[in-house]
């Protein structure tokens, strides 16, 4: 039943040793922020189309914005700005399901929208995908980093990802990938007051230091985790830059549930980087949904349109679905 | 116990965090079960009548709710030697709990679809839980010989409850798992509209089919079954939406048989009491109870004390045996296992905190004199004209033995001096005053004054000596908690932690240090402020509320002669304060930041707030504030405005510049000021019920 | 401590950190009593900036600390996460699109089974520790783990030539906990790599250090005879603690007290350790593991009394129990 994912392609395009080659693609997606990694990375790209995404919780204004095609939705929630998205680039034909050689950098994505999109392209058929992630050097703030911003609306499931809630009903058990913003991370918590809560920290983090903050910050959140210790059986490693590894360890901390009580009803929440984010839909999609999973996610009114520096390096996923 | 090993006793601080185990031995009540007084009585789940069980985060609610749950009456059947049945007919009820974040309502919304298709999906989901729910419950209570003959009438019965399609088992797990595959469709079509764009939901039970069918059905087979009644617990009922909490108050309207409901919500959780029907609004009393956990213990300091001892005594008996075998047993009293801060003026803690130095150069001292000599230039006071005056001065007030005393004095002095009183006079009369203290100890004015101010004035002395302030003492981290039990258990937890990090031995040998506790005690403030940060906008407004509240008592704590002793409250009528300010009060008192002081009015069904209402202690050690309330501040429209307007930046600080010329020498608006030092004792001032 | 406001205000800050450090990742070392003890071997000042005990004290707050757990969830990540998915890139670069991932993954495992990995050092150092580790979260069999000198066949020397014991072994993964400047592992690749690269050409070799500085990882790249090198947390030059873009040192008001603390460092270094006051080969590190705190870290944090100046340590070098 357990998913082989190590056999997946990643690959580093950029580090130490500069830039390598990628494949020029059809179609290229990526959303816009204020950081100099997207930015760099649009350029890079070989692609026939490069279309930037808008979020509007980046709270850009006009003049911010970049020039060349973009896609923006006010007033929309993940699905319905992936579906509108999707659906009109399979209409002008920039999209076809299974010719498009397709690429989208997720970098500046949202989570909602990251996670139903891979979700939805699945759906309508489309075979592999080269997704990209831009590594920051370091947060600028280190552990006083600012995410998200505004407030938070409201702890819900991620649109496509509801599962069934009732499907092992029982006991709640809620995996949470551990990010740098405490704020989201006690507001899911609480939310989820009644769950058993198992803390998936990114190591290998990103920078080697970015484990300990991680931890720090997390630590303001004990209460609500409900781990005054932070003790080992509740607590797992993933790695921050890959989705894969990620989605393996996601199966095993599931399968170890599951075997001690088979009743739970599970419940998932990736609040840490976009690498880890891609690895928590593509557990569901190859796993997770057939057990009833469903991924809720804090969402915030806003997030803070540039948090890292520049890139420390580039990985390239190749998703195969 | 559960075979649980903690490193600290009072880690767990949720009733979510426990385990129905430690649920059940954790539990503590300040009466028998069965007695009106005791809180078990107050959740009335055996009544029909619905109720509204309310209280903040930590007030005890969901651990009340969870202790009279059916899986922990079961547990007490057995401990009992009952079977389910006749166990339930002696609780008089069967509670069948349900959280409300468990039937993820935020998945009803959106995804292109109306309002009214939500309503009723979210209603059928409703049935089709709170239905499996009841089912499940009946599944236990028909147990051995009555399940054959009653088990396929009973299914027949739950058949004929369904609109459209109804099940075909006549077993209760056979019912339970048609229900739940009905449920799970549900999800799945609810999930797929945010791909297909369409939902429509084959809905074959309608509001309160189920929900009230199925104890009826249930009683209806057979008399034996009857004597009892099925309360649906409903927790935090404040993540549903107004729309959705009108489907809840149509259900606590509609009420029905041998069921009930009973709701627990935060206290500011409920939007709405109104029903589905336009003109229909339940009213309190009539359809439905409600219970406020957090006044029953405010307004019963002595039994909130009681209730803290036990549970502090229970958590160390279960999770730290350690307390038991330590060097001075269990003769100890809890009390002295914490370390009390010094208020005694005699003792010689005092002295060190002036750094041993004579009179003359102790701090207090030295601005007294200072103030004065500043004064001679401008004209000097009564009763000092010159330079020589003030020696004499001086010399009478000093205290040697017992700065506390001392300072006391010169506080003394001080509100004379803001009265226009001739200072020579008062030196000689505060010197025989204090003389006499000393000398009997006994009660009088002097004494009374001591008492009043005695916060206060060790506060200062502390400033001047840069100590940090101290908090400690398991009375004053009673107080503190403010009739909240887990804030209470976090204080504990925060100084637990804070003392075995720093090599203590907490609740072994000796006691909590000083320095532990105010550490845990600011800790645990910070938590309690930095909860703030999650509600964003509306969060922002309250925390520059608390903040400029905060300011201003500070600027009369450590006053020349604050206008109220010990103050971290205020009053504020009816109609003062603009819309914005009466918002972001309201705001703060739902979020317990700011506690209503009982006794004053407040109606929370109209548009204002009325009343006096206090810091909650919990925050005090930020900013050093007092945990014994005394004085009331009443507040003006400008002051309101100022402090609750976050925009009102400049208007805050003229407030701020008036407060501290008011309250320090040389005193130039003091003889103006509405406020009489001696009147204040007498007036306003609310006696504490929690006082020091 | 010196305690007054100011003081104080940096003292409470950096206590709290550590405390929580130490009731979460610090496995619990490092209780208030004992960082007291090691600041006692500071000097106080009355200007906070120039006082010594708090500049170590902002150091060790952020000491970097990679206890068991995170240990072994490095060297699980290792093989889950970059050399199994190696092995499986370099099988699917030679197949056909075609290829189901079911095939795939036969083929990577019997690849897997001709695979060796191997301890560098001898068997008291540290990496044959890890390789222990590394087997168990990984549920590899025994036979695959090798020592160095197991490689040859050293029978054959006599009748000249070298020759490999096993031919039948395509791949060899050597595996380090730290790799510093690089030149310990160039003299491995010097003395190991190169003749097993020419005995059997076909053989494709791994240099995995757990913890590499990124001048080390450089050099082995562009310096021996490894095929791979790659790090599983690489630590760039913005990791020595008084480097110019040292991450310790970023927020422009402690970025005053950079060359402060390094004076400070520097001076008590040079008792300790003579030769490297700031660590080997100058590496300023702030790191300690579960098994040991290298030297590469600062002494101040991990000399003891056997040096030339008795020294209490707060984050010992070789800790007495560790698992």
């Amino acid at each position: 039943m357990a998913h082989d994912y190590g056999l997946y392609l990643r690959q580093e395009i950029f580090g130490a040793r500069g830039w390598r080659g990628t494949d020029t693609y059809d179609l290229f997606l990526s959303a816009f922020n204020l950081g100099e990694r997207t930015v760099e990375v649009f350029g890079r790209i070989g692609a026939t189309e490069k279309i930037w995404l808008i979020h509007e919780e980046y709270g850009l204004s006009g003049s911010q914005l970049p020039s060349g095609q973009k896609f923006e939705l006010a007033c929309s929630d993940e699905a319905i700005y992936c579906k509108v998205l999707i659906d009109s680039l399979l209409a002008n034909g920039k999209l076809d399901a299974a010719r498009t050689k397709l690429c989208i950098d997720i970098t500046g994505i949202l989570r909602p929208h990251l996670m139903f999109l891979m979700l939805y392209l699945k759906r309508l058929g489309v075979r592999v995908v080269d997704m990209l992630y831009a590594e920051p050097k370091h947060y600028a703030l280190k552990e006083k980093t600012p995410f998200s911003t505004g407030s938070i609306l409201e702890v819900r499931p991620v649109r496509g990802f509801e599962g069934a809630s009732s499907m092992r009903g029982g006991d709640d058990f809620l995996v949470i990938g551990m990010g740098y913003d405490d704020r989201l991370l006690a507001a899911v918590a609480e939310n989820k007051d009644k769950a058993e809560k198992h803390q998936v920290f990114g190591l290998p983090s990103l920078r080697a230091d970015m484990y300990q903050e991680s931890v720090l910050r997390s630590r303001r959140a004990a209460d609500e985790l409900g781990d005054p210790n932070f003790s080992e059986t509740h607590r797992s490693f993933a790695p921050a830059n890959d989705p894969f590894g990620t989605a393996s360890v996601l199966g095993e901390i599931i399968e170890r549930r599951l075997a001690r009580q088979p009743r739970t009803s599970l419940m998932l929440c990736p609040l840490g980087t976009k690498a880890q984010a891609l690895g928590f839909a593509l557990y569901h999609i190859f796993q997770g949904g057939a057990l009833g999973t469903r991924i809720v996610f804090p969402f915030s009114q806003g997030y803070s349109p540039k948090t890292g520096t520049d890139m420390a390096r580039a990985w390239l996923y190749r998703v195969e679905l | 116990m559960s075979g649980v090993t903690l490193s600290n006793p009072f880690s767990l601080t949720k009733a979510n965090d426990l385990s129905d185990d430690q649920i059940q031995e954790l539990w503590v009540d300040i009466a028998p079960p069965d007695s009106p007084d005791s809180l078990f009585s107050a959740g009335r789940f055996a009544s029909p009548m619905p109720t509204f069980i309310l209280g903040s985060k930590g007030s005890g609610k969901t651990h009340l709710m969870r202790y009279a749950s059916f899986p922990l009456q079961k547990k007490r059947f057995e401990r009992d030697g009952l079977r389910p049945l006749p166990g339930a007919r002696v609780d008089g009820y069967v509670g069948i709990y349900t959280l409300c974040s468990g039937l993820e309502t935020g998945r009803f919304q959106g995804k292109g679809q109306s309002d009214e298709a939500w309503l009723e999906v979210i209603s059928y989901y409703l049935e089709l839980s709170l239905g499996i729910a009841a089912l499940a419950v009946t599944d236990d209570l028909l147990d051995g010989d009555v399940q054959h003959n009653i088990e396929t009438a009973f299914c027949a019965a739950v058949g004929q409850l369904f609109d459209s399609d109804p099940p075909a088992a006549n077993s209760v797990g056979g019912l339970i798992d048609d229900l739940e595959r009905r449920r799970r469709e549900l999800d799945y079509q609810v999930n797929n509209a945010a791909f297909t764009g369409e939902l429509v939901p084959n809905v074959t039970a309608s509001r309160g089919k189920l929900i009230f069918g199925i104890p009826q059905a249930f009683q209806s087979c057979s008399s034996d079954l009857g004597g009892f009644l099925f309360a649906y617990q409903l927790d935090e009922l404040e993540n549903l939406t107004e729309a959705q909490q009108k489907h809840v108050n149509t259900l606590v309207r509609d009420r029905r048989g041998p069921a009930t409901l009973k709701i627990g919500a935060r206290q500011f959780g409920i939007k709405t009491h109104a029903t589905m029907s336009a003109a229909e609004e339940n009213i309190r009393d009539s359809e439905f109870e409600e219970l406020r956990l957090d006044l029953r213990f405010r307004r019963n300091e002595k039994t909130y004390r009681e209730l803290v001892a036990l549970l502090v005594e229970r958590r160390l008996q279960n999770f730290w045996p350690q307390s038991s075998t330590g060097l001075a047993g269990r003769s100890r009293r809890l009390a002295d296992w914490f370390e009390e801060p010094k208020r005694d003026p005699f003792d010689p803690f005092f002295e060190r905190l002036v750094k041993n130095a004579p009179s003359p150069e102790r701090p207090h001292m030295v601005h007294l004199r200072e103030a004065l000599a500043g004064q001679l230039s401008r004209g000097g006071i009564r009763g000092v004209r010159k330079e020589e005056d003030i020696p004499a001065i001086m010399n009478a007030i000093a205290v040697p033995d017992a700065p506390l005393l001392e300072k006391l004095n010169t506080f003394l002095m001080f509100n004379a001096w803001a009265k226009g009183l001739d200072l020579a006079q008062t030196a000689t009369s505060v010197r025989s005053n204090c003389e006499a203290f000393v000398r009997s100890k006994g009660a009088g004015p002097y004494r009374q004054k001591l008492d009043h101010y005695k916060s206060d004035l060790i506060a200062q002395m502390f400033r001047d000596a840069s100590y940090r302030h101290n908090y400690g003492g398991l009375d004053e981290f009673t107080r503190m908690s403010e009739g909240q039990p887990r804030a209470l258990i976090t204080l504990l937890k925060q100084t637990f932690d804070w003392a075995t990090f720093q090599g203590e031995r907490p609740f072994e040998a000796g006691s909590i240090s000083i320095d532990a506790e105010s550490k845990g005690a600011l800790a645990a403030a910070d938590w309690f402020y930095n909860n703030m940060r999650k509600a964003g906008g509306d969060g922002q407004a309250i925390l520059i509320a608390v903040d400029r509240l905060a300011e201003l008592f500070r600027i009369n704590r450590f006053a020349d002669n604050p206008i109220e002793c010990s103050l971290i409250g205020f009053s504020v009528s009816a109609r003062v304060g603009s819309e914005i300010s009466q918002r972001n009060l309201r705001l703060a008192l739902d979020h317990s930041f700011l506690v209503e002081i009982l006794g004053g009015q407040s109606d929370r069904n109209s548009e204002q707030v009325t009343g006096k209402f206090q810091l909650n202690r919990m925050l005090v050690p930020k900013w050093g504030l007092a945990t014994g309330r005394r004085g009331i501040k009443p507040f003006s429209e400008v002051e309101m405005n100022a402090i609750f307007d976050p925009r009102m930046g400049e208007a805050f600080e003229k407030v701020k510049a008036d407060w501290a010329t008011r309250m320090n020498a040389p005193f130039e608006r003091a003889r103006r000021a509405s406020k009489d030092f001696a009147e204040s004792d007498a007036g306003d001032s609310q006696v504490d019920l929690f006082g020091d | 401590m010196r305690s007054d406001p100011r003081h104080d205000a940096i003292t409470d800050e950096l206590q709290s950190k550590i405390k929580t450090l130490h009731s979460s990742i610090w496995e619990r070392r490092a209780d208030w009593p004992e960082v007291l003890d090691w600041l006692d071997q500071f000097e106080q000042h009355d200007d906070p900036d120039s006082d010594e005990q708090l500049q170590v004290l902002r150091l060790l707050s952020n000491f970097m600390y990679f206890g068991v757990n995170e240990i072994r969830a490095l060297l699980r990540s290792l093989f889950r996460d970059t050399f199994r998915p190696q092995v499986a890139k370099e099988v699917r670069s030679g197949l056909h699109s075609s290829t189901t991932l079911d095939m795939v993954g036969s083929m990577v495992d019997v690849e897997l089974r001709r695979t060796r990995f191997v301890s560098l050092g001898n068997p008291s150092e540290s990496s044959a520790l890890l390789l222990y580790y590394f087997r168990q979260e990984n549920a590899l069999p025994k036979d695959l783990f090798l020592h160095g000198s197991d490689i040859f066949d050293l029978s054959a020397v006599e009748s000249g030539g070298l020759k490999v014991r096993d031919t039948h072994i395509t791949r060899y993964v050597f595996i380090d906990d730290l790799c510093g400047s690089g030149h310990q592992g160039r003299e491995y690749s010097d003395r190991i790599v190169k003749p097993l690269k020419s005995t059997s050409p076909g053989v494709k070799t791994y240099y995995y250090p757990i913890f590499g500085l990124s001048d080390g990882i450089d050099l082995l790249r562009t310096q021996s005879a490894f095929d791979e090198v790659y790090p599983v947390v690489e630590l760039d030059q913005t990791f020595r603690a008084f480097a110019t873009d040292s991450r310790l040192y970023i927020e422009p008001k402690i970025a005053l007290l950079r060359l402060a603390t390094e004076a400070t460092c520097r001076r008590y270094g040079d008792e300790l350790v003579p030769a490297h006051p700031l660590g080997w080969e100058d590496g300023q590190l702030y790191i300690g593991f579960a098994h040991n705190t290298p030297d590469n870290s600062l002494p101040i944090f991990w000399c003891d009394q056997t040096g030339p100046r008795p020294w209490r340590p707060i984050f010992r070098r070789y800790p007495k129990v560790f698992w």
